[in-house]
């Protein structure tokens, strides 16, 4: 029943239980009343002149009301119009220069005979509020309708709990002369009646002093208990409302809390039942907490239960209403003005309680948030001086006390040196925030990647005072996509190296294949001669004693070579296992040189080619097998001539260039090799050409042999030639054990 | 005309052999060479009966390039001026799977693989050779 509770007065400290006093006080009221009788008739032209007094204020008043307000007093036009604010103004300023007017206020004639609505408020005063167009009670108020046409008064004060009061009226009047509206001044009637007032001073004191003396005894005493008992209720009271506070800071959830500030303000006021309902956009009110048997009464009350039961005050935030606060009347306690007002005041407080325990909570929210990430949370002022971090910043940084706050951030954070930004708090004066990778630095001076973002941090006031970090450690990360980086290269070389093997296979099959029809060619084609030479001899072809020998001749030459072959095949295969045995042994390796060539100068000699051999003088002491040496130079000196048409074939020993080593190096003016081919000569199978075109005897087995015996013996052979045509030179180096003077030594074939 | 075999050889020992077999025992007018571009001549002046060809050549060039029997081969067998002589591959590559492949390759007529163990049987592959090709052929084109 808010309406009811509208003009309230700010709360009195009133006892009800002081019967004895009132009883007393009635005694002195009635002495008054005695006393009041015979005064009247003496005061009646003193109450003339104040009424006069008063509407005579009003009048001067009314007639100042600016045009522009009068112009714009119409109700419809509402109470922010200019008409309405202008007024408003004007009854303030007026207020304040009649310090004895308690209130002045506008009165507009409704619609209907003596209804009237409060043109405006001119005085606002705790628990006075009223409101623009609110409905004004007139009843037995014929003065108002009698300032319509003139200044009038009431006709005695009217007392009330804060004293006794006189209106005066008149009319304010627009520019045509009609009444737009009632002006109302209302004043102190002792400011009104001061020398009424002093009269009935003197004639009170007169009585006072006379019951004074009689009800003293008996009412100082009781006195002196009430008095006690209100200092009491007061102090309870205060506490009470202390709590309050106290609750609404406690932590808690929030049901508990209004639960408990609600039986809080039941023991404090005496109020037993209350309840808080709040808004909510879903559900629509709802009831958030209640005291123990509000739920009960509520349902009990009915539409039309009569007399002030309930009072609900909303519960305003800015001006928007959140919730209502109901407080239940027993029919023992009810409701009275100044608990109206306590009321008033209890829901504010609940209000504000309300949003700290809402920020509270937030808070408390995000603290623990805070507290548990994982991620880095650092804020640092403008200046770049770290003010807070939380503990993940603490040990990601390695910091154990307080260390963090107050460091500049730039010493934390820093960017790579490929960025080309010097600084965070550089590139922060530019830009609004920042997001991307940092190197955070520890305490400890060790750094890790991060990836950050800084944002500004604004105040309640807007104003952006702060960063923000937030940062995690992402070197884990990094080294994840390091390691899958890595594995992938891996992945791609082993790869690759498969590739290479299985062509590496695929080649040595094909080479296989080849070299077995090859050796089945070398070995089948001498074969065919000596069979063939033999049919002949058997079947007695000739009887010519010298053709006969000529062909045992063919047969022995041919299973020579073959017998060549073999050999090849079988070095091959102890190469292949491993099992080719050196007898390696500290020797010069001239005589073996020497007699190489030697035993090719015939050769070399059918075919018309020079041989020439240089060595120095004195020794190439080296670790050789000879037998084995014999055959590398042999093999070499073997091809040289085979491939050479013309021209010569020289063999050149020496330590010369580098006395730790010995260089053998076989030359030929022959066919020599294309390029492409050279790094196929040393891998077995292998001829040069694939096809059977300008084939040459010899399985491709002789260099593979020469470089593994080569090998064995410490040293090294390697195959050049500018081309096709252009003659081979291969060279043969091994580790020296004596050096020796050079000196040539010709061998011509 | 005698019947005259040109041999395509470079192995000097084989080359020694057949000219011994062929003239003493089959009684054959031979010439032993290994140039391809005097084959093919000797062919269109009509004084070859048949070609005994080696498959792995070390020094035989036709056109400036080195040629191996079957190319020599396939040369003949393409050119209708040298296709109706035959061909006889004698070569010491016998793997599995040689004779067939050489045969497609080359176009030559028969095939006989080194060492030939048999003087009697390579004659008897000529004589043969040699008869089919005159029943082939009518005497008048010969």
């Amino acid at each position: 029943m808010p309406e009811s509770v509208k003009k309230t007065d700010p709360p009195s400290q009133r006892d009800p239980r002081a019967q004895f006093f009132w009883a007393t006080g009635l005694a002195a009221a009635l002495t008054g009343a005695l006393v009041w009788a015979i005064t009247t008739n003496y005061c009646e032209g003193l109450h003339q002149e104040g009424r006069v007094r008063v509407a005579a204020l009003a009048a001067t008043i009314a007639s100042g009301v600016p045009a522009t307000a009068i112009e714009g007093l119409a109700l419809r036009e509402g109470r922010s119009s200019p008409g309405a604010t202008a007024l408003h103004s004007f009854l303030i300023d007026a207020r304040q220069a009649n310090p004895d007017v308690r209130r002045i206020f506008a009165l507009l004639p409704g619609k209907t005979p003596r209804s009237w609505r409060f043109a405006i408020d001119a005085v606002t005063a705790p628990g006075e509020h009223v409101r623009f167009g609110d409905f004004y009670d007139v009843t037995g108020r014929t003065q108002i309708e009698e300032a319509r046409s003139r200044p009038t008064a009431d006709p005695a004060p009217v007392p009330d709990a804060r004293g006794s009061w006189i209106g005066g009226y008149a009319p304010i009047k627009d520019a045509n002369g009609r009444t737009a509206a009632v002006l109302a001044v209302v004043m102190v009637a002792d400011a009104a009646l001061a020398s009424e007032r002093r009269f009935l001073l003197e004639a009170s004191i007169i009585f006072v002093i006379l019951l004074g003396g009689i009800v003293y005894t008996g009412c100082d005493r009781y006195q002196k208990r009430r008095l006690e008992l209100e200092r009491n209720r007061n102090i309870h009271a205060r506490l009470s409302i202390h709590r309050l506070a106290e609750v609404m800071t406690r932590s808690g959830g929030e049901t508990d809390l209004i639960r408990n500030a609600l039986d809080t303000m039941a023991e404090a006021t005496g109020f037993e039942r209350w309840a808080l309902f709040r808004k909510d956009r879903e559900r629509g009110p709802f009831v958030l907490a209640a005291t123990r048997g509000f739920e009960g009464v509520a349902r009990d009350l009915s539409p039309d239960a009569t007399g002030p039961l309930i009072c609900s005050v909303p519960l305003l935030e800015q001006g928007v209403p959140t919730g209502v606060l109901q407080c239940l009347a027993s029919p023992s306690r009810a409701f009275e003005a100044n608990d109206v007002t306590l009321i008033r005041w209890l829901a504010a407080q609940l209000t504000q309680g309300l949003k700290r325990i809402q920020l509270e909570s937030r808070d408390q929210l995000l603290a623990s948030y805070m507290r548990a990430t994982d991620e880095m949370l650092i804020g640092f002022d403008l200046g770049g001086n770290v003010t807070y971090a939380n503990p993940a910043a603490s040990r990601f940084v390695g910091d154990t006390g307080d260390e963090l706050r107050g460091r500049g951030i730039d010493s934390i954070f820093l960017f790579s040196e490929e960025a080309g930004v010097l600084s965070l708090l550089e590139l922060l004066r530019r830009e609004s925030g920042f997001h991307g990778e940092l190197q955070c630095r520890t305490l400890e001076g060790a750094t890790f990647p991060a990836e950050v973002a800084v944002s500004k941090a604004v105040d309640r006031e807007g104003n952006e005072s702060a960063w923000v970090l937030v940062g995690r450690d992402i070197s884990e990360r990094r080294e994840r996509e390091n390691e899958i980086q890595s594995r992938s290269e891996q992945l791609e070389l082993i790869n690759d190296q498969l590739q290479h093997a299985n062509e590496r296979l695929a080649e040595g099959s094909r080479m296989k294949n080849e070299f077995l029809a090859n050796t089945s060619h070398e070995l089948r084609t001498p074969l065919n001669a000596v069979i063939g030479f033999a049919t002949l001899i058997e079947q007695g072809v000739t009887e010519d004693a010298n053709e006969r020998s000529a062909f045992a001749k063919a047969i022995r030459e041919s299973a020579e070579h073959l017998l060549v072959v073999i050999n090849d095949i079988l070095d091959l295969a102890k190469v292949e296992a491993g099992k080719l045995e050196l007898a390696l042994e500290a020797g010069d390796a001239i005589p073996t040189i020497m007699a190489a060539v030697e035993a090719l100068k015939p050769a070399a000699a059918r075919k018309g080619i020079e041989l020439t051999a240089s060595v120095p003088e004195g020794a190439l002491e080296m670790q050789l097998d000879p037998a084995r040496l014999r055959q590398v130079l042999l093999n070499l000196l073997g091809n040289a001539i085979k491939f050479t048409d013309k021209g010569e074939v020289s063999v050149q020993a020496s330590s010369r260039e580098n006395p730790d080593e010995i260089r053998i190096v076989v030359r030929d003016t022959g066919i020599g090799i294309a390029k492409k081919d050279q790094a196929r000569l040393f891998v077995k199978f292998s001829q040069v050409d694939g096809s059977f075109k300008r084939r040459h005897q010899g399985a491709g087995l002789g260099l593979v042999i020469t470089k593994s015996l080569v090998q064995r013996m410490g040293g090294t052979i390697s195959m050049e030639s500018d081309g096709l045509g252009l003659g081979t030179c291969v060279a043969l180096t091994f580790p020296a054990k004596v050096t020796a003077g050079f000196h040539a030594r010709g061998a011509h074939a | 005309m005698p019947e005259r075999i040109m041999i395509v050889e470079d192995d000097p020992m084989n080359a020694k052999l057949f000219q011994l077999v062929l003239t003493r025992k089959g009684g054959y007018e031979i010439e032993i060479t290994e140039d391809p571009s005097h084959v093919i001549d000797e062919i269109k002046a009509g004084r070859v009966t048949l070609v005994i060809m080696d498959v792995s050549l070390s020094n035989s060039q036709l056109d400036g390039k080195p040629v191996d029997g079957l190319e020599i081969t396939r040369r003949l067998k393409g050119d209708p001026l040298t296709r109706s002589v035959p061909v006889l591959l004698a070569t010491a590559h016998a793997m599995k799977g040689s004779k067939e492949k050489f045969l497609r390759e080359s176009g030559a007529d028969d095939y006989i693989s080194k060492p030939i163990v048999s003087a009697d049987e390579l004659l008897q592959r000529i004589q043969e050779l040699i008869a089919k090709r005159n029943h082939a052929v009518p005497p008048a084109h010969r």
